[in-house]
């Protein structure tokens, strides 16, 4: 039969795609909030040649573009504010002693959301190619209250010469490490360890990380505005009103419909 | 809100469908399918140039059934699962899973096969799994090692779904559907696409065929009291 010949095709045509994500924590720390904020230190960052409002707005576009996009996903990052932070972010390591492990230095701790600064001390950019460092540096048992990105400020700094699109793109890379992500293996992918010229979106290893840790509960759950706003019980209370219109409606006498 | 309004969209589509549908109609038949799922259309990034994905071919498999209200409109429940399929690290699994009830509009075309014009509603779920263990990977100047996820994740979306079927009169149809992820929601509305080949099993044809009859013959006995009275 013609359709026979029809499956042979598409079996033939199937293909397996390939996906690996990890974390940078070793209980997949997470955070328990749908909404999570990202602020900007107001620690001047004298070599980006950037100011904070324009950090702040790199920032929200970094959340926009990349990480709020997944639809699997019940994470949405939020453009936040500048805040006052202690003069501390701009000059301490991030880790005490080394950076693998690392242990969090404890004068940055970042008490809830995720704080972006810019630093310059050494020990944290040995080298001008690295562009920033991530901690996720205040977790409880597997839950991620804060993170730490600090941005190189150093004068060779290489985060400075680059285009916008690609500020953004290593914006929302440190960002995926502040919500618990680790690095690809593969190019593709936003976390990669290189940063890409070419970057647009996020490839299937960050969505599959993104999804894991954060993802969508519908109806019931994940949505904030469900659990916030304590519609859960509105939502039963549709369930039920539904099914109380259906059996209404089909407790009048209709013509029972002719089937052939 | 926004979920409250997605999930009173889902209600109305296909709760409300159902609740007629046990009261009305009867099983056309049962079908089976194959067929491949495209996530997140243009939204991926596939390679390292900035290409995003336009037509994926993950496997699917899809099990239906036709419950018809009359010769025009039905109702057809649906699952649909794709093919568990390892990562570039073998321990990683992901599937996808679908149940979705759509209601059809069909049409009779003049070689007497059947377009189908569907909408309806569902859950789609994505499980992804890991044994655990870690992996080493460039970092910085240097390599760390990374862990791996330990257990399984599965995000729930309810979605909108439209599309279009041809059954020809060899018992098999083609289909072509889009799904809709979040409606409500421009920060992360997203479409994706599912297409497949169904054949299909008549399995209900005699106890259809004794329905029509008994149907039949009550409405024979209606006409005829109300004519006699």
């Amino acid at each position: 039969m013609d359709y026979k010949k029809q499956v042979a095709l598409l079996l033939m045509l199937l293909s397996t795609q390939v996906w690996s994500f990890t974390f940078n924590n070793s209980v997949g720390a997470s955070f328990e909030n749908d909404e999570v904020r990202v602020d900007v230190s107001n620690q001047t960052c004298s070599q980006l040649g950037i100011t904070q409002s324009e950090l702040l707005s790199l920032a929200g576009e970094a959340v926009n573009i990349y990480w709020n996009s997944v639809h699997t996903s019940r994470l949405e990052l939020t453009k936040g504010s500048i805040v006052s932070t202690s003069s501390l972010f701009r000059t301490d390591p991030i880790c005490s002693g080394s950076l693998n492990p690392c242990i969090p230095n404890p004068d940055l701790i970042v008490p809830s959301g995720i704080l972006i600064a810019c630093n310059t001390n050494a020990a944290n950019f040995a080298s001008t190619a690295v562009l920033a460092l991530t901690v996720p540096n205040n977790i409880s048992g597997d839950k991620l209250n804060g993170a730490l990105i600090l941005i190189n400020d150093n004068a060779s700094n290489q985060f400075a010469g680059k285009s916008r699109e690609e500020k953004i793109s290593i914006l929302a890379h440190e960002i995926g490490h502040a919500i618990g992500l680790g690095h690809s293996p593969v190019d593709d992918s936003l976390m990669f360890h290189l940063s890409i010229d070419t970057r647009q979106a996020l490839g299937w290893d960050d969505i599959d990380g993104v999804t894991y840790l954060y993802p969508s509960e519908q109806p019931l759950g994940g949505c904030g505005s469900i659990e916030n706003q304590n519609s859960k019980s509105g939502f039963l209370i549709g369930l039920l009103l539904t099914f109380f219109l259906g059996s209404s409606i089909r407790s009048f006498k209709f013509q029972r419909p002719r089937i052939a | 809100m926004k979920s409250r309004l997605t999930a009173t969209i889902f209600l109305c589509l296909v709760l409300l469908p159902m609740a007629f549908a046990t009261e009305w109609g009867q099983i056309e038949d049962v079908s089976f399918g194959v067929g491949s799922f495209t996530e997140h259309i243009n939204q991926v990034q596939i390679d390292r140039a900035g290409s995003r994905n336009s037509f994926d071919l993950t496997p699917m498999l899809s099990a239906n059934m036709e419950w018809a209200f009359n010769e025009s409109f039905s109702l057809i429940p649906e699952f649909a699962i794709t093919l568990p399929e390892s990562g570039r690290d073998p321990n990683i699994k992901r599937f996808s899973y679908f149940f979705l009830a759509d209601g059809a509009y069909k049409l009779k075309t003049e070689s007497s096969g059947i377009i189908y014009f569907l909408a309806g509603g569902g859950l789609a779920l994505k499980t992804l799994s890991s044994s655990g263990g870690s992996e080493t990977l460039q970092n910085g100047t240097g390599t760390a090692s990374f862990p791996l996820p330990d257990g399984s994740s599965t995000s729930r979306n309810l979605v909108l779904d439209f599309g279009i079927k041809y059954k020809s009169n060899y018992d098999f149809s083609v289909l072509g559907k889009g799904m809709v992820y979040n409606l409500s929601s421009s920060r992360n509305r997203s479409f994706s696409f599912m297409m497949g080949v169904n054949w299909h099993w008549d399995l209900f044809a005699d106890a259809r065929v004794k329905t029509n009859q008994r149907n039949r013959i009550k409405r024979e006995e209606k006409d005829w009291i109300i004519k006699n009275k």
